[in-house]
C-alpha cells in the first residue's frame, strides 16, 4: 500500500466514518484494524493519539460539533449499549445484536415523559444520526454496537461501565423474577 | 362536389352541406370517443391508428372484424371492436359491397390524414403549418388560376389564424402569470420571419387585387394585434427577467416551487463535486453519563396547565403580596410616630432634612393614609406653615395619628 492508498483511506475514514472492508484488505498506516465477529469483514478506524483527536477541541475551549438533540442521541446510544452490551466486564465490541423493542423498553426508563410515538420517532431519528458515525449498526428490526465503541481507552470504559450499571434494564429484571 | 353559383336548388345546396358533412365526419371519427363525443384518452387514439395500419396492410380486398382484431395483437379485442363501431358510425369504415351480410370493410384516407396532421401540430404547436400554409396562399396569388373569390377566402383564414394566434398571447402578456406566459408563450414567439411573410403576402394580394382591399386591410389589423401581443409578451418577460437577472434568469415562481417539484436527481445534482467533510459529532463518555443521569431523575410528571389568572375564590396571592407592603408601612408608620399617638407633618419633614428625604416621607405618609386598613390616620387641616429661609417654604398644617380601634377612618 502506497503513501497514496494510504492518504486515499485517511480521506474515506475522515469523510465517511470507519471503512468496512473485505478480510484481505492491507491496513493502512496509521489505521486500526478491527475485525468483524464473522471475520469475514474488518473495520478500518483512523487511530489517533489523544493529543491529536478531537479532545484538544476542550482544551481551547472551542465547541465540538454535535446532533441535533445531543441529550436525546445519547440517550438512545445508552440504550443500545445496555441492550447490546451483555457482560460489562467484557470489552464492548463486538457485543451482540438486541431487538429494537428491547431498545425502546430501555429508552422508555431514560426518556419517562416521552410518549410513545414522539419515543419512537427519537429511537428512529437516533439511530441514523448514530449510524452516521458508526457508533450503531442498525439492521431491521435490530440494532448491535459499531466499530467506535472499539476505540474506547481504558479511563472511558470505566466510566462506561458504569454508565452501564447505572441503567436499569427491564427485560433482565422480569428474566429474574420469572424463574 | 362544390356547388357555385346563387341559382343552386335549396336539394342541392343540402346534398352539398351533406357531403361536406360527410367528410368533415370521416375526419373527426379518430378524436370521437362515442358517437358525438370526443377522446379523452391517447389510448384510444393509438388503437385507432393500429386499425387503420391494418386496414392500410390488406390491400383492397378489405378486412373483416375478426382480422382487424388479429392484426392489432396486443390490443384487446373488447377495446378495437368498440373503436371499430365507433369508426364506423362515422363512415371512416365502410362496406366494401353495399348489401346485407357483407363481411369485408374498408377504411377512408380521411381519418388517417388527419392522425398525421395532428400528431405533427401537436409536436411544432402549428407555427410549422402556419408557414406553409402562408406558403401555399402565396403561391396562390401567384398562380393564374386562382380566382378573386379563392383569394379573398385565403386572406380571411390568413386573418383568422392571425387573430386567434394573438389574442391568447395578448390575454397571457396582460393578465397570466409570468409562469404560464413563459411557458406558454415562447413558442408562439420570435417569428419575424413569419411576419415578413404574412407582409409579403399581403402586398402581393393587394397588387394583384386592389379591389380586396378591405379584406387586405383586415390582415394587416390581425398582423399588426399579433405584433402587439409579441412585443408585449415579450417586454413582460424582459421585465421579469431583469428582476431576477442575477438567478439566473428564473421567475419568482420558479424559485419557490423548485425544491417542492425537482426530483431527486435534480436536487442532488446541486451537489455535485463537492465532499462534505463535516467532522463527526464528538461526544466524551462524562457527556454520555450526564445525559443519562439527567434522563433517570427527569421527573415524569407533566406539567400543570397553566391556571387562569382570575380566580373565583378572591386574589388570594395578591392578598399575600399586599400584606408584605402593609406590613411595611406599618413599620414605616411606627418609626415616624417613635410611639407618639400622634406627630406633625411639619415637624417629620423638617427632621428629614432636605427636600429628597422629606419628599419620601410624604409619599410614605400618603400610602399609609391610603391602607385603611392600618390603624394611622393623615388628616390635614386648615393652617399653613410659611418659612422663606427654609428649604420648604410652606407646609401644609397635617397630622398623622394613631388610630384607636374605635376611631373612625377620616
Amino acid at each position: 500500500m502506497n503513501e497514496r492508498d494510504t492518504a486515499l483511506w485517511w480521506a474515506k475514514a475522515r469523510s465517511g466514518g470507519p471503512q468496512q472492508v473485505s478480510a484481505g484488505t492491507a491496513t493502512p498506516a496509521g489505521m486500526r484494524r478491527l475485525i468483524e465477529s464473522d471475520a469475514r469483514s474488518v473495520w478500518f478506524l483512523p487511530a489517533v493519539p489523544s493529543a491529536a483527536g478531537p479532545q484538544v477541541l476542550a482544551e481551547y475551549g472551542q465547541p465540538a460539533s454535535t446532533w441535533p438533540d445531543t441529550a436525546g442521541t445519547l440517550r438512545v446510544f445508552a440504550a443500545c449499549l445496555r441492550c447490546c452490551w451483555p457482560d460489562p466486564g467484557t470489552d464492548p465490541w463486538p457485543g451482540r445484536p438486541a431487538e429494537l423493542a428491547h431498545v425502546d423498553w430501555v429508552l422508555e426508563l431514560l426518556h419517562p415523559a416521552r410518549d410513545r410515538i414522539s419515543r419512537q420517532r427519537l429511537l428512529t431519528a437516533g439511530l441514523r444520526r448514530l449510524e452516521t458515525a458508526r457508533w450503531v449498526l442498525p439492521a431491521s428490526g435490530t440494532v448491535r454496537l459499531g466499530p467506535r465503541v472499539a476505540m474506547w481507552g481504558p479511563l472511558e470504559l470505566s466510566t462506561v461501565r458504569e454508565l452501564w450499571r447505572l441503567i436499569p434494564d427491564p427485560a433482565a429484571d422480569e428474566r429474574r423474577e420469572q424463574p | 362536389m362544390t356547388l357555385t353559383g346563387s341559382a343552386a336548388l335549396p336539394f342541392e345546396e343540402h346534398t352539398a352541406g351533406s357531403a361536406v358533412l360527410g367528410v368533415y365526419r370521416q375526419v373527426f371519427a379518430v378524436l370521437a370517443r362515442e358517437a358525438n363525443a370526443m377522446v379523452d384518452d391517447a389510448e384510444v387514439v393509438r388503437v385507432d391508428e393500429s386499425i387503420l395500419t391494418a386496414f392500410a396492410d390488406a390491400g383492397p380486398a378489405g378486412l373483416t372484424v375478426e382480422q382487424i382484431i388479429a392484426a392489432c395483437g396486443d390490443t384487446p379485442a373488447v377495446a378495437v371492436r368498440r373503436r371499430f363501431e365507433v369508426l364506423r358510425s362515422y363512415r371512416a369504415v365502410t362496406r366494401v359491397n353495399e348489401r346485407p351480410h357483407e363481411m369485408y370493410y374498408q377504411a377512408a384516407f380521411a381519418p388517417y390524414v388527419m392522425l398525421l396532421f395532428l400528431r405533427r401540430l401537436a409536436r411544432t404547436g402549428g407555427l410549422g403549418e402556419l408557414h406553409r400554409m402562408l406558403s401555399i396562399a402565396r403561391l396562390a396569388v401567384d398562380d393564374a388560376a386562382t380566382t378573386r373569390d379563392d383569394a379573398r377566402a385565403h386572406l380571411r383564414e390568413m386573418t383568422n389564424v392571425f387573430r386567434l394566434l394573438a389574442n391568447p398571447i395578448m390575454q397571457l402578456a396582460k393578465g397570466g402569470t409570468v409562469e404560464s406566459l413563459r411557458s406558454q408563450a415562447q413558442p408562439m414567439l420570435g417569428n419575424s420571419e413569419m411576419l415578413d411573410q404574412a407582409r409579403l403576402y399581403h402586398n402581393r394580394a393587394a397588387d394583384r387585387w386592389p379591389d380586396l382591399l378591405s379584406e387586405c386591410t383586415e390582415l394587416r389589423m390581425a398582423l399588426g394585434a399579433y405584433r402587439d401581443a409579441v412585443t408585449t409578451a415579450a417586454r413582460r418577460l424582459i421585465d421579469q427577467a431583469g428582476k431576477t437577472r442575477a438567478l439566473g434568469l428564473l421567475p419568482a415562481e420558479r424559485w419557490r416551487s423548485f425544491a417542492r417539484d425537482g426530483c431527486v436527481d435534480e436536487l442532488a445534482a446541486a451537489a455535485d463535486g463537492l465532499l462534505f467533510d463535516a467532522p463527526d459529532p464528538y461526544f466524551t463518555a462524562d457527556d454520555l453519563l450526564d445525559a443519562v443521569e439527567e434522563g433517570l431523575h427527569s421527573d415524569a410528571g407533566r406539567t400543570p396547565p397553566p391556571r387562569p389568572r382570575i380566580d373565583d375564590d378572591g386574589p388570594i396571592p395578591d392578598r399575600a403580596g399586599a400584606d408584605a407592603e402593609a406590613a411595611a408601612l406599618a413599620v414605616r408608620a411606627e418609626r415616624l410616630l417613635e410611639g407618639r399617638d400622634q406627630v406633625g407633618v411639619a415637624e417629620l419633614l423638617a427632621a428629614a432634612g432636605g427636600w429628597p428625604a422629606a419628599r419620601r416621607i410624604l409619599s410614605d405618609l400618603t400610602a399609609i393614609q391610603l391602607r385603611t386598613e392600618l390603624p394611622y390616620s393623615l388628616t390635614w387641616e386648615d393652617g399653613l406653615r410659611v418659612e422663606a429661609t427654609s428649604e420648604l417654604t410652606w407646609v401644609t398644617d397635617g397630622w398623622l395619628r394613631r388610630r384607636g380601634e374605635g376611631s373612625v377612618p377620616a
